[in-house]
């Protein structure tokens, strides 16, 4: 009982859970290397450490700003996140949706058409048939497809690829949103639109992952931040406490 | 373990609808289009007939069996396997865009890349069969078997890339050893001459190791030789050598899979 009203906000388990993570990349100076280390793993490869013990817990609802210069470890924690590489240490664990704004045209068929490729990206998502059925409409009207939807994806313009890739991820209602500041998709009336579906999402109560470079983007949209530096998790709560510490070493 | 199993687990469609993409892309942009599924080995087959029967002249029959009848029933189940081997292989490294930018079942990449060469290997059937057929090799009860040999040759080639697609990507190395091997497995193979009728005491086993003989003569009992597959010489013994294969296959791919999966968006 205690335990629930110090922190009434956190009532619910973490979505997302690292446990001592850390990511250590293999760095193969030749052909050669590579190719032997499909038999055994040689200690004395050159090694890259990206992430560093990291350990971190973020609940339902959270907006949590990741901030830290290039090479900080950033991306390589999104990647964890989304399911796309693995920790060579450690635990992560994620429940729930997750929906990445960040590589919006990946897996996409280009052979295959607009409305084809909103059911195969539906798939991927892990939504099932009768789920991309009743999103399909409102992926279409999103992306300001309507005319081309049943064009194979190939004759598309990069920018509407990119409103399709947006609009699918988008509206598969996702339980963790995974965003990109460099994220820009087409004009600059479409960036409102998107912008403000992304803030409807947040109130909506979605967990959001935000990583920027920008301190004002951060501040604008999350409740808490995590400041990384050369893998190592240095800071993690307030918001401006963390931009501060991210400005006064840049 | 079973970590294959799992990322199959509800994906019947999404793998269908990624076959068919696979099968748009190799042939997008070709007035003949899927035709070329057909064309191209004919053609192939053509040549290897002309090879035999005017080159060598060694024509006439194989057994009892017409020279180019032997050969196309080898001949086209071969040419799914060759795809197998190489496509299946390649698969990985050619879709690295679901590795490397998403959370994707990465083991049924292999699938859908090995089902879009079955639909091929279906297609091809048609024609094939309509000729069998028509030169007066008449459909019998025998030719079911087709329904065992066929699923027995996609399972077998798709549990080997559960093996060669991983290493393959991991190292191009690899990939290029399994090219430099298929001239070699074709002609080492039953597939143009009768693996069957080699002399010796050892050699005859040394062919019935080969799981491709043992596809290849699945084929012909069924559409050919309209015999079972079991009342072929030494029937039971091969098919129990070929089962063992397959077990061990799938161990192998399973091994090779999981030991590398995790490490595959980090080599790609």
């Amino acid at each position: 009982m205690l335990e629930a009203q110090k922190s009434p906000c956190r009532s619910d388990e973490p979505v997302i859970v690292f446990k001592n993570v850390s990511k250590v990349y293999t760095l193969y100076r030749n052909n050669k290397e590579q190719f032997l280390a499909l038999f055994h793993q040689s200690k004395k490869l050159r090694k890259h450490r990206a992430l560093d013990h990291v350990s971190l817990e973020i609940y339902p609802g959270e907006s949590v700003g990741i901030v830290g210069n290039n090479g900080a470890g950033k991306s390589t924690l999104l990647k964890m996140i989304t399911g796309v590489t693995f920790p060579t240490g450690g635990e992560v664990n994620v429940r729930g949706r997750v929906s990445a704004l960040l590589e919006l045209t990946a897996g996409f068929s280009t052979e295959l058409t607009g409305r084809e490729n909103i059911y195969l990206k539906g798939y991927l998502l892990g939504l099932n048939e009768d789920q991309i059925k009743e999103i399909e409409a409102d992926v279409v009207a999103f992306a300001e497809l309507e005319d081309y939807i049943d064009q194979p994806v190939r004759t598309y313009s990069s920018g509407m690829k990119m409103r399709l890739g947006f609009a699918i991820n988008i509206n598969t209602n996702p339980e963790i949103l995974v965003i990109d500041e460099a994220l820009s998709v087409g004009d600059a009336t479409f960036q409102r639109k998107c912008n403000a579906k992304i803030r409807e999402l947040i109130k909506g109560g979605v967990t959001v992952i935000f990583v920027s470079h920008a301190a004002g983007a951060v501040k604008d949209i999350c409740t808490r931040a995590i400041y990384l530096k050369r893998g190592r998790k240095i800071y993690d709560g307030n918001v401006d406490e963390a931009v501060a510490l991210h400005g006064a070493t840049k | 373990m079973f970590e294959i199993f799992k990322e199959h687990h509800h994906r019947t469609k999404q793998i269908l609808l990624l076959a068919r993409t696979e099968l748009l892309k190799t042939y997008k942009g070709a007035f003949l289009g899927t035709g070329w599924a057909v064309v191209k080995p004919v053609f192939t087959l053509f040549v290897y007939w002309f090879a035999f029967e005017i080159g060598f002249r060694a024509g006439g029959t194989v057994g009892d069996v017409p020279r180019f009848m032997f050969m196309l029933t080898g001949y086209v189940p071969w040419y799914f396997m060759q795809d197998a081997i190489l496509f299946g292989a390649r698969s990985i490294r050619a879709n690295r865009q679901f590795v490397i930018k998403m959370a994707f079942p990465v083991s049924t990449i292999m699938t859908f890349v090995l089902l879009s060469k079955l639909f091929v290997h279906l297609g091809l059937m048609v024609p094939t069969l309509a000729y069998v057929f028509i030169a007066g090799y008449l459909p019998t009860l025998h030719s079911l078997q087709f329904f065992l040999f066929m699923p027995l040759m996609f399972i077998f080639f798709l549990m080997l890339s559960w093996s060669t697609a991983p290493m393959s990507a991991f190292s191009l190395d690899f990939e290029n050893f399994i090219n430099s091997l298929m001239t070699g497995l074709f002609w080492l193979s039953g597939v143009m001459w009768d693996a069957g009728a080699v002399g010796g005491r050892i050699m005859p086993w040394i062919m019935r190791l080969n799981p491709i003989n043992f596809l290849v003569d699945g084929y012909r009992c069924a559409f050919v030789y309209h015999q079972w597959f079991w009342e072929r010489p030494y029937g039971v013994a091969s098919a129990l050598i070929f089962l063992g294969e397959m077990i061990l296959v799938a161990a192998l791919g399973m091994f090779n899979y999981n030991r590398l999966r995790k490490r595959l968006p980090d080599v790609l």
